[in-house]
């Protein structure tokens, strides 16, 4: 009899989901933007910006929020062509070789010149939004040697570090190029020094960031804007980022319209609105990254108070593509010996 | 000397046993459900009741199964599936079924007593029901506890078998000197096998003596009762 | 003469299992199709290339490596709690076992925090003892693999210890057996059926840990295949070289399978119907010291990282975290894909075991026994990103998108599910056929009126089976995360999120109420579906 009971219960559950899933949204006038979650969740810029596009554009802008950067890249890798996403947001600038090779996407229109990114920005696909820099952040009130370099953190023996892996994660990647743009032919080298004291490397960047809040390590790969966080949202100044005098490595994160879109004229209304107010307002204190551009609403205090980069590193994002395999590599041969 | 005075109960049945029962072969009659494996299981020490229960003036009652001069045969049950027909007898001896030389010729004492030599490293599942039984008879010999208590072991064997398997279990008591239960339901068994009968009634112990009693069972009701109309069993036996 | 009629009844009975081996069919089609879209999905002339990389050797040597000790401990130390915990009443007991069915669940990133917040530099035992734990390494794999298996394996062990029959205690308190005799001449008899399918259950956990590992293992010297594939499938999109590695990882895994079934005994059974009723055996000071030792060795092992894990209860996030909205819909989306997906997975489980006790106790069939209870075990080797891609290739093929991105997660969670499923049901659903197959068979019931005879006997198994998939299936994450969007935000996506965006501290707070919900889903599908008696063990 309970037995039964249950059964019913169980398939009224299935009915009703059944329904949920089968009612489709009226599509006419969206525009659906595949990006990673934390951006569009409640604390991510997202919904201010969401806001704010839809007073412009009389229309409703959807997010689809994927689990990573990777994860939006391979998400229109398996839709392919009958992809129902008009805009991608959050493809990291080393994702972008493999992201135009899927033949996926459409050249923008946008203006970039005003876009402050270090070297300039020329691509016919991708428009960036946010941009910020790779950096260790340690603890100031634990550690008392603060390294001033990359080199220094390499070579520091008694350093407890902790970095991502180039396989799985963004910033892993970022300090792959980092190394190599510092080290060039000698990154293995100093990789094989740096795995002497490296606590562990993690998966993703939140595993690593987490172990290191928790006390495993005096320093952690991040972002330089990772502190302004701990002071705007919690209030805490001990943790800062260390300064590198070699330079920082940037991350710049972008944007690019698909071909099919099913909306075309949304979609590039959408990537002009990415370097508008509207938009490059809420990045700072919204994914804790600096703007693109210059904002006519300054930036919160704390963001002044960050570790400015002395020089920026950067790699040619042809190089990248074609060398990160070998990179990857020459890293595991190295903290594998 | 086996002295019963005990009391249980459990749900609506209650029991109150009071005997005292000699040194031999004792069968236990009575119909379905009025107390004579509850009687036993007291006295094997599988379930707790209240009051005395002396063997030879020691106490008996409180003690665990394990430390009572008691050997039990259940209906079933009675081998592990997992060890041989030596190892289950040797567990008799020593519950690590390790012997030494003199232990092990009482095991093949016990053996050769049942007639089980040729089935030695067999495993239960290889047994038919009687040979069963007797690995656990052999186990009970082993252990050499001077009570026996026998719950229906031969109920499942077809009659020339259980009447063999009474035989020897008559013929055990008698040599080795054994104070021996045996739940029964067939008259005609008791009278092939000799000694006592106790008759159980609603937890009672009604009727007890020589078996002789059930040829004059016309002058007890308790047994008159019990036989019923067609005392045929008892005339054929 | 009697050879024919066996026959014939042979192939009559097996007609009647249609239903059961078409689910098994379903199940077995879907799990290879999605692996053979995934590799005729590149060009198959690049395979060889794949495997000859020496560092992948070595990877998958570390994950031999880590994976049999993960193992061989996990179940080393299950057997005497599980006969420990069998054998010794005390307070606190069913909780303590509701906890060992939920710590496998624990999303792997809280279950790290919590064995850091133990074990770390700044951890417990450090403030406590001074005495810095060297986590990073084999060390830690091994930790973190113990609080997820032990309490598995401990469940699976005394799930065999309920099988052996009343019959035997009785014999055992008769004969004045000690606590190492009966544990040898018992108990190790009804444990040892269990070993083999809980040893290669657990083996392939570890063998596919995938977080544990690269967080724990202290760098790159410490990975596992299923690293390999995430890469090929997620950074380099190499979708080929995604299941040529899966198909490797399946291979091993198949390999130490068949190693360990070809070792394991065969059974001996009784045939007994005695009603369960406890005796008190034999006991010692050194029986109870043994005993309780082995329950206090388990209780600080699992104990300590569940206490770290539910800390912020004490935390205002956390009451706070309880009026998020956000997070009860989560939770609404969990319970809206954990429970068909269970439901399935019970199924799936219920079709998987009826076919091979059929076969198990004929002896021309016992190979297909082994191959239905293999098979059901073996999509355990795939990674569920490589089953949820294929099927997704393969519905691309046929026109359905993500639209249909809910079944696609419910159905692959399901099928993630059915090992666990299959180890809680095969032993009793095994010993029923074997006692009473000749009496249905003689009575002409089979099917489900069969069923409906057998519900009390298996009902106590089948809320196990149906709780640890509810369970399985609430934790996923690797899955959804694939066809994850707005609409589809489950819990431990939520958790992701939350950490994603610095809030760690809100985030271990929605891990607690995931670790709550799944001990009250535990406790409510064993008491529903268990009936109240089979609660207490």
């Amino acid at each position: 009899m309970r037995f039964t009971s249950f059964f019913s219960f169980s398939a009224t559950i299935l009915a009703t989901s059944l329904l949920a899933t089968t009612a489709i949204a009226d599509k006419s006038n969206t525009l659906t933007v595949y990006t990673y979650d934390s951006f569009s969740s409640d604390w991510g810029p997202g919904p201010k910006i969401k806001e704010d596009f839809e007073k412009v554009c009389a229309c409703e802008l959807k997010y689809v929020g994927l689990d990573s950067s990777v994860g939006i890249l391979s998400r229109i890798q398996l839709e392919g062509a009958s992809s129902k996403a008009d805009v991608l947001l959050g493809l990291d600038v080393n994702l972008m070789a493999s992201a135009e090779k899927t033949g996926l996407l459409a050249t923008h229109t946008v203006n970039t010149e005003k876009v402050t990114v270090p070297n300039g920005w020329n691509n016919p696909y991708f428009v960036p939004f946010d941009q910020g820099y790779f950096a260790f952040i340690y603890d100031t009130e634990k550690l008392q040697t603060v390294p001033t370099s990359l080199n220094d953190i390499v070579e520091s023996q008694d350093l407890r570090v902790i970095y991502q892996d180039p396989r799985t994660s963004t910033p892993g990647l970022g300090l792959l190029l980092w190394m190599k743009s510092v080290y060039g032919d000698k990154a293995d080298e100093a990789w094989e020094k740096l795995s002497s004291h490296t606590v562990t490397v993690t998966k993703g960047w939140y595993d690593g960031y987490s172990l290191f809040l928790k006390g495993e390590a005096d320093v952690v790969l991040s972002y330089t804007t990772s502190p302004a966080y701990h002071m705007v949202a919690e209030g805490v100044n001990k943790y800062q980022a260390a300064p590198a005098s070699e330079g920082f490595y940037p991350q710049v994160e972008v944007a690019a319209q698909l071909k099919n879109a099913p909306n075309p004229e949304l979609a590039g209304q959408f990537m002009s609105f990415i370097l508008e107010d509207g938009f490059q307002s809420h990045v700072a204190t919204g994914n804790w990254m600096f703007p693109v551009v210059e904002t006519t609403t300054p930036l919160p205090e704390a963001f002044s108070s960050l570790e400015q980069p002395t020089k920026v590193l950067s790699l040619p994002v042809e190089d990248v593509s074609m060398n990160r395999s070998v990179w990857v590599d020459e890293w595991l041969e190295a903290t594998t010996r | 000397m086996l002295n019963i005075d005990l009391t249980y109960s459990w749900a609506s049945f209650s029991a109150h046993y009071q005997v005292n029962i000699t040194k031999g072969l004792t069968t236990l009659l009575g119909g379905s459900g009025e107390g004579k494996s509850t009687l036993l299981q007291l006295v094997g020490g599988f379930i707790e009741g209240d009051g005395k229960l002396t063997f030879e003036d020691d106490n008996l009652q409180g003690m665990p199964p394990y430390n009572r001069p008691i050997t039990t045969l259940f209906q079933s049950d009675n081998l592990f599936p997992q060890l041989t027909v030596w190892q289950n007898i040797a567990i008799g001896l020593h519950p690590s079924g390790k012997l030494t030389d003199k232990e092990r010729s009482t095991v093949e004492w016990a053996l050769s007593k049942t007639q089980l030599k040729e089935q030695l490293d067999k495993f239960p599942d290889m047994l038919s029901g009687g040979q069963a039984q007797r690995v656990a008879l052999a186990r009970a010999l082993v252990r050499k506890r001077p009570i026996l208590l026998l719950d229906e072991p031969f109920s499942a064997l077809d009659p020339n078998l259980r009447e063999e398997m009474l035989l020897l279990v008559a013929d055990l008591t008698h040599d080795l000197g054994l104070t021996t239960l045996l739940i029964s339901h067939h008259p005609h068994e008791a009278k092939l096998a000799g000694g006592n009968i106790m008759l159980i009634k609603s937890g009672k112990v009604q009727v007890h003596g020589d078996v002789s009693l059930l040829e004059e069972y016309d002058s007890i009701p308790a047994l008159a009762g019990y036989l019923g109309p067609n005392k045929l069993s008892v005339e054929l036996g | 003469m009697r050879i024919e009629l066996s026959a014939l009844s042979l192939s009559l009975s097996q007609w009647r299992l249609l239903p059961a081996f078409c689910l098994i069919l379903v199940f077995t089609l879907i799990g290879a199709a999605s692996l053979a879209a995934l590799l005729f999905y590149g060009e198959a002339d690049r395979w060889g290339s794949y495997l000859s990389s020496t560092y992948l050797w070595r990877v998958v040597r570390f994950s031999l490596w880590q994976a049999l000790l993960s193992s061989v401990l996990s179940i080393g130390f299950a057997i005497p709690i599980a006969s420990a915990l069998m054998r010794r009443q005390f307070f606190g007991r069913d909780t303590l076992f509701q906890l060992f069915a939920v710590s496998m669940v624990v999303p792997s990133i809280v279950a790290i925090l919590g064995i850091v917040i133990v074990y770390g530099r700044s951890g417990w035992i450090n403030s406590w003892i001074g005495v810095e734990v060297p986590l990073y390494g084999l060390l830690g794999i091994l930790l973190a693999h113990l609080f997820f298996n032990l309490p598995l394996a401990v469940r699976l062990l005394v799930q065999a210890h309920g099988l052996i029959p009343q019959a035997q205690w009785r014999l055992a308190l008769q004969l004045g057996f000690s606590r190492w005799q009966a544990f040898k001449t018992i108990e190790w008899h009804y444990i040892r059926k269990a070993l083999p399918g809980a040893f290669v259950l657990i083996f392939m956990l570890c063998f596919s840990s995938f977080a544990v590992v690269l967080s724990l293992g202290g760098g790159p010297k410490s990975s596992t295949l299923e690293v390999a594939i995430y890469q090929a499938l997620r950074f380099d999109f190499d979708v080929s070289k995604a299941s040529v590695l899966s198909l490797l990882q399946v291979l091993i895994c198949s390999s130490v399978a068949l190693l360990i079934y070809r070792f394991s005994l065969p059974l001996k059974q009784d045939n007994s119907v005695l009603t369960l009723t406890s005796y008190r055996l034999k006991d010692s000071f050194w029986s109870r010291l043994f005993d309780y030792g082995a329950i206090a060795f388990a209780l600080l092992l699992i104990i300590p990282p569940f206490i770290a894990i539910l800390e912020p209860v004490y935390s205002k996030v956390f009451w706070q975290t309880l009026q998020d909205k956000k997070m009860w819909m989560a939770v609404g989306v969990s319970l809206k894909i954990a429970i068909p997906a269970a439901i399935l997975s019970v199924t799936l489980g219920i079709g998987f075991v009826f076919v091979a006790r059929y076969a198990y106790f004929r002896p021309q069939l016992v190979w297909l026994a082994k191959l239905v209870e293999h098979l059901g075990s073996s999509i355990l080797m795939i990674p569920g990103l490589v089953i949820a891609t294929g099927l997704f290739l393969i519905f691309r093929q046929i026109g359905w998108g993500f639209d249909q991105g809910y079944w696609i997660v419910v159905w692959v969670n399901g099928m993630m599910a059915l090992p666990f499923v299959l180890r809680a049901l095969v032993p009793v659903f095994y010993q029923q056929e074997k006692r009473y197959r000749m009496l249905y068979a003689s009575l002409g019931i089979w099917g489900w009126p069969r069923f409906l005879l057998e519900w009390p006997v298996v009902r106590g198994s089948i809320s196990q089976a149906f709780g640890y998939a509810l369970l399985l299936c609430l934790g996923d994450m690797g899955v959804i995360a694939l066809f994850g969007s707005s609409g589809l935000m489950s819990l431990p996506l939520y958790l992701f999120q939350l950490i994603g965006s610095y809030r760690l501290e809100q985030g271990s707070s929605v891990a607690v109420v995931l670790v709550i919900l799944c001990v009250l889903l535990f406790v409510l599908s064993t008491r529903i579906i268990g009936g109240v008696s089979r609660v207490k063990h």
